[in-house]
């Protein structure tokens, strides 16, 4: 398998300071993964990323409730919410006419409808990415960035990592373009409030790597990270709410801090604009940053930082870079409006 | 003013009136205007726009309002991290932008209006994305040369509200005539490039909230009040209050409990017309999202569609075109037209 390639270098990465180092500084708050990673979790029926088993016909029960959500009046079964092969499309008014493959995937291939989880305006959600409005360039060169093996997560026990490597490879060339030409249509919209704050509400990690507030738990000290969870947990995970949106409790002083780094480099790196572009809101085929939530952003500059998002662009960028500057750094870029209206 | 223009204006006054529906004309629409209290036709000044100083801002013209109270805090709202507080969110020369990235940038008169000439900024109450409220128009992905038409409409007085006591329609009226021609053109060019996301959640319901209006008839839910049966009528009120009264949110939300069945009966006739009128999509586009100048009509709430249909058919929004579309149709038609296309995904 070419995404075993990678693995090595993670092990080095994680063998110098062994696994203690991993507890230290490792954002698990962004893998919503919180026990330390074992050499067990790197075997591969962990990373196979077959789908989990679900129902996937779609089919209505009469009996079953019908789910609503504000500002539509489309209703629809727990089973149509979640059906792989065509996910409800609560508001098909926020999105162009979908391609086949963004609408309904693949049965026969085991392709899931990229709507499923991206949604089919591309919002996505913390624990996978937002592909609304990034070029097409860019998301061409991510699904190749699957294939190659140079795109896979420093978290082995991340399932929808693998499985978007596994769909990258079945993927026609033709439906990669017709997916990364609608994405870039839709303009990513802002879904992230960042609150700095001493105290956060504890969490857990569901069966679906989304990451929500235990109910009924009381806040604690945040600590020196991020805790970030839908506004609506049940409209995000039990309705798949394609406009939800995201709280994040962050650090207090952690978006000054992150300000700084950005905008300046803080002498530990090159400030983030000069590829990004103005606003971090994309430059030609970078994608722009702004707005995204902590937890998508600090994946990527993790798995960078850790070897397995090769990036010979960011490698650099990041290589001075602390995780607690990371974690400064995306807190703010998370504060930023995304993009300019109709970018 | 009118004792009885002092009278609704020191009831207003003293805060936000529970309603007391009060069915005068059995078929007046109430619901969709916010006015719950009986219209008296007899008013000498109905149909009329009230007098208004030729200077004075608007806002001075109709009743005053409670001062809103300024509690110090920065509130938030979800998806972003600007805040604002109470007053800042609704300072009436330049309202809060909460989500400065679901629209372009503001011209002026949008985004601070013209103190000296009394204009307050079209985001005020369209919002910088003009989505709006139930109790003012929908402007976002309009056509251009269809607002252009309109804000002709309100200064030649072709555009009035049918309850004279509508104050918003008043103002509209007075600020379409003080807007010079470039700065028409600009709001018609802005607003229409703005693409009009669907805000209303519609239930067939035998009962729903009683209701509460606020001084410029944002019709809300009696949380005190139990829910009672719904009769003949819409109730459309705020999903979440504090955001868009107090707030503004402009991604703010709405629900209309309709009458069971009212969809269907409204569906006949959107989509074939029934026999008494020709189908909407013959003008309005078959999906009704709007073709050429006409303007779209899928998903706005069902009360802007409900005043604007009872408009024409009362004469006070004058219209060639829908004028005889509507001659056959009773109000309670014009309700189940107004519920079935607040489901239409705009």
């Amino acid at each position: 398998m070419k995404t075993l390639s990678k693995f090595p270098v993670l092990l080095v990465a994680l063998g110098i300071g062994g696994l203690q180092a991993q507890a230290i500084d490792w954002p698990d708050w962004a893998y919503a993964r919180y026990e330390p990673i074992t050499e067990e979790d790197f075997e591969i029926p962990a990373r196979s990323g077959e789908p989990p088993p679900y129902r996937e016909d779609g089919s209505v029960d009469e009996d079953e409730p019908k789910l609503v959500l504000p500002g539509t009046s489309f209703s629809f079964t727990d089973n149509e919410v979640n059906n792989f092969y065509g996910p409800a499309d609560w508001y098909p008014g926020d999105h162009p006419e979908m391609p086949e493959l963004v609408a309904r995937g693949n049965p026969e291939r085991g392709i899931r409808a990229c709507a499923f989880c991206h949604f089919a305006t591309g919002q996505g959600k913390t624990e996978n990415a937002h592909l609304a409005g990034l070029p097409v360039a860019y998301v061409m060169g991510q699904f190749q960035a699957f294939i190659n093996g140079d795109r896979s997560t420093s978290d082995p026990r991340k399932p929808n990592t693998y499985e978007m490597i596994r769909i990258s490879e079945m993927m026609t060339e033709e439906e990669m373009l017709e997916v990364a030409e609608y994405y870039e249509r839709v303009p990513f919209r802002s879904m992230v409030r960042v609150v700095e704050t001493d105290l956060a509400p504890q969490v857990e990690t569901l069966s679906t790597q989304l990451v929500v507030p235990i109910e009924g738990a009381p806040w604690i000290p945040l600590g020196a990270k991020i805790v970030e969870v839908p506004e609506n947990p049940h409209a995000t995970e039990a309705l798949r709410d394609p406009r939800s949106t995201f709280v994040s409790y962050v650090p207090i002083g952690s978006v000054a801090k992150g300000e700084d780094l950005v905008e300046t480099g803080g002498g530990k790196t090159i400030q983030c604009s000069a590829c990004h572009g103005p606003g971090l809101r994309g430059l030609a085929n970078v994608p722009g940053i702004a707005g995204r939530t902590a937890s998508y952003n600090m994946r990527q500059m993790w798995d960078v930082k850790m070897g397995t998002r090769l990036s010979p662009l960011m490698e650099g960028v990041v290589a001075n870079l602390s995780s607690d500057d990371m974690l400064n750094i995306l807190a703010y870029v998370a504060t930023l409006v995304p993009h300019e209206f109709g970018d | 003013m009118s004792n009885k223009m002092l009278l609704t204006a020191l009831v207003l006054y003293c805060g936000f009136n529970t309603v007391q529906a009060q069915q005068d004309a059995p078929d007046w629409p109430n619901w969709a205007y916010g006015y719950f209290e009986s219209l008296e036709e007899t008013d000498p000044n109905i149909y009329q726009v009230p007098e208004c100083p030729e200077m004075a801002n608007p806002r001075s013209c109709g009743p005053v309002g409670v001062p809103l109270v300024e509690d110090g805090v920065k509130h938030s709202l979800p998806g972003t991290s600007l805040t604002f507080t109470r007053v800042e969110a609704n300072y009436s020369w330049q309202p809060a932008d909460w989500y400065p990235g679901d629209h372009p940038e503001m011209p002026e008169i949008i985004a601070t209006g013209d103190m000296e000439r009394g204009i307050r900024p079209c985001a005020l109450c369209h919002f910088p994305n003009g989505q709006g409220k139930v109790e003012n128009g929908h402007v976002s992905g309009l056509p251009a040369n269809y607002i252009l038409q309109q804000l002709e409409a309100f200064k030649n007085g072709e555009r009035i509200s049918a309850d004279y006591r509508k104050a918003n329609t008043n103002e509209m009226a007075r600020i379409a005539a003080w807007l010079t021609d470039e700065e028409k053109q600009q709001v018609a060019d802005y607003y229409s490039s703005i693409p009009f996301r669907s805000m209303t959640r519609v239930v067939e319901s035998e009962d729903a909230p009683q209701v509460r209006a606020s001084l410029n008839r944002l019709t809300m839910p009696d949380e005190d009040a139990p829910w009672q049966a719904l009769g003949n009528q819409i109730v459309e009120v705020t999903e979440d209050l504090e955001e868009t009264e107090i707030m503004r949110n402009p991604r703010g939300t709405f629900v209309a409990y309709v009458p069971v069945g009212s969809l269907a009966k409204g569906e006949e006739l959107v989509t074939t017309g029934a026999g008494k009128t020709i189908l909407c999509g013959a003008c309005h586009g078959l999906d009704l999202k709007g073709f050429g100048d006409v303007p779209s009509i899928a998903g706005r709430t069902a009360s802007y569609i409900m005043r604007q249909l009872w408009d024409v058919k009362q004469g006070t929004r004058v219209s060639p075109l829908m004028a005889p579309v509507l001659a056959n149709l009773s109000a309670e038609d014009m309700m189940n037209i107004s519920a079935y296309l607040a489901t239409q995904a705009p």
